[in-house]
């Protein structure tokens, strides 16, 4: 058996060296967007973003002279500035004096000379860096915002990060399991602020290491930040900058700003959530309850590890949580015999519940040894139930059992790459559950091994399983 | 001067096309209000793994390659569950797009410059709805 693993073991990781070695990286040198914004000055001005970074130490990209903008019908563009977009080393920003032009339909911006960066972060000069910018005015701005949003409603998901304490918090695609599923669906587009609709589902076949859960229904989440004041003091700051005031006031309002941004704030939310859902035991419904869910959670920001760049933690608390409804279907199988069944002894369900989940993540991919990223998920919660409910077997033909009191859940996934190659990481992951989750609460205790391929674009996929 | 812009603008008084001069003058040495300044305060709300420096001009962010990273880049740290924090942060410092804000998906692996690009569209049209 261990012998079987470690020759799976070398030819992935083989198949990842060899994979390495295939990639290349190509660099454009181009304009990737570009955008001509014909509003009132201070909002006329241009926005160009390249396909790769630029030398921010080579000044003379940012020469007036280094730029020629042209467009029809034609029209002088009497330049006022140009400077590199903050927050990026791919952009630049050309704002203009005077009046925009009405009517232009197209225009032309070039660059005569160009410094960019490779990968190695060599310097390539590149002449005539040209592209035709999208031209924004009041008659078009709408379409071209909505058309962004749009852009942004297809970008796919790629985390997968589980949530146990029921109701849709999370956002993610399908992860397969050993034999099982675990889907977590989200939608916003309601057009309630707040509103979304989830459904998860938890299956696996494997005995004893069976969840049996389904759930779905409407959330609606009201966010109390912590830094609420400190942001509605920036705000004002910077609409008294943006007034252009005295030297020694600009002073104060960016020593103001700064002093704010640099609080050292853990939290940084209080999530209040209200659901209405149903659950069910996966997939045949024999334990059904429709449930009313209001929990408090504590998120905190996300906090360097030990202080260095490689790495983060955060911290989700669960202080408090309440689940009440009715037991619509508790149809049990009895005894070895799995004929005759039995319904529930309590019409109403009501629990409480708390819990916490742990974040860690480490990324060195310098990292002379074979560690290059680390993902630890550590979670629990612990529900306390008034009346009894249905504990299903996960193995077939036992008898149902009906109780209340203490159910816990535990769950530990610990991911590790260890070759980084421009297409993707390979690693492997273990993962860890024990514990019930409602309505079924069939006893769980799981250990999984498998192999993990993580391309560079997010995407995950699982190349092998053990 | 005021001669000039009395004859090219003939149906604007003389004392209300010095003020528009004079307020254009102010603010282009403002810069436009694109909102890239409260996209990245913002993050740094949710996450301290990013910083903002608005002494420089323009600002500045460490790290210096924000916008070219997505929020659930290991240099940002933030999850699909922390997106719902970062709209409501930027809700509280741009609160004339607050339906626009409110529609951002809660997806971590959204690129930071698309959806500065959506705020400062956002920002340009309710310039629109304004005038």
């Amino acid at each position: 058996m261990k012998i079987k693993l470690c020759t799976l073991l070398f030819g992935f990781l083989l198949l990842a060296s060899i994979s390495s070695v295939a990639q290349t990286t190509g660099q454009q040198y181009k304009v990737d967007t570009s955008s001509l914004s014909l509003f009132p000055v201070p909002n006329f001005y241009a926005n160009v973003r390249f396909t790769d970074p630029l030398d921010s130490s080579a000044g003379s990209d940012l020469a007036i002279d280094n730029i020629e903008i042209t467009s029809t019908p034609t029209h002088p563009f009497s330049v006022e500035d140009v400077q590199r977009q903050p927050g990026t080393k791919k952009g630049i920003q050309v704002t203009f004096t005077g009046d925009p032009p009405t009517d232009v339909t197209s225009a032309h911006i070039c660059f005569h000379k160009l410094n960019f960066l490779d990968s190695q972060n060599k310097t390539h000069g590149v002449s005539e860096v040209c592209g035709n910018p999208e031209i924004e005015t009041s008659a078009s701005v709408a379409g071209q915002r909505d058309s962004v949003l749009n852009d942004l409603k297809t970008v796919p998901k790629t985390s997968a990060e589980k949530n146990i304490f029921a109701s849709g918090f999370t956002t993610t695609a399908s992860s397969g399991t050993d034999g099982g599923v675990n889907l977590n669906l989200n939608s916003n587009e309601l057009g309630v602020p707040g509103l979304t609709v989830f459904l998860h589902l938890d299956k696996a076949t494997s005995v004893g290491g069976d969840p049996k859960r389904f759930e779905a229904g409407p959330n609606f989440r009201n966010i109390l930040l912590f830094g609420r004041a400190d942001l509605q003091q920036m705000q004002k700051d910077i609409a008294e900058l943006r007034t252009n005031p005295p030297t020694q006031r600009r002073a104060e309002l960016i020593d103001e700003l700064n002093k704010i941004e640099g609080k050292k704030r853990f939290w940084s939310a209080v999530l209040i959530d209200f659901s209405g859902q149903l659950e069910g035991e996966a997939l045949n419904f024999n334990v059904t309850n429709f449930i009313g869910n209001g929990q408090i959670q504590l998120q905190s920001r996300t906090q360097r590890l030990f202080g260095s760049n490689s790495g983060f933690w955060r911290v989700r608390l669960v202080p408090a949580g309440m689940e009440g409804g009715k037991n619509v279907n508790s149809t049990t199988t009895q005894a070895a015999t799995a004929t005759s069944q039995s319904s529930s002894p309590e019409d109403f369900v009501a629990r409480v519940k708390a819990g916490g989940q742990l974040t860690l993540f480490y990324e060195n991919t310098d990292n002379p040894f074979p560690l290059k990223r680390v993902d630890l998920d550590l979670g629990l919660v612990q529900r306390y139930l008034f009346f009894k409910e249905a504990q299903v077997s996960g193995s077939p033909g036992v008898a149902t059992i009906f109780n209340s009191g203490r159910k816990p859940w535990y769950q530990a996934s610990l991911k590790i790459y260890l070759v980084d190659t421009p297409k993707g990481k390979y690693g492997f992951q273990l993962s860890y559950n024990n514990g019930s989750l409602p309505p079924a609460f069939s006893n769980t205790k799981s250990f999984q091994f498998g192999f993990l391929f993580e391309s560079s674009d997010g995407e995950d996929a699982k190349p092998a399983k053990k | 001067m005021a001669m000039k812009a009395s004859s090219s603008k003939p149906a604007v008084p003389q004392h209300i096309a010095v003020m528009n001069s004079l307020i254009a003058t102010k603010q282009a040495a403002v810069g436009p209000k694109d909102g890239r300044l409260e996209v990245a305060l913002a993050i740094s709300a949710t996450t301290t793994l990013v910083t903002v420096d608005a002494s420089t001009t323009p600002f500045t962010t460490i790290p210096d390659d924000l916008f070219d990273r997505t929020f659930n880049d290991a240099k940002v740290g933030i999850s699909d569950d922390q997106m719902s924090i970062f709209k409501a942060n930027l809700t509280v410092l741009l609160p004339e797009i607050t339906d626009d804000i409110a529609q951002i998906p809660e997806n971590s692996a959204l690129p930071i410059e698309k959806v500065a690009e959506l705020v400062r569209l956002s920002l340009l049209a309710a310039l629109k709805s304004k005038s």
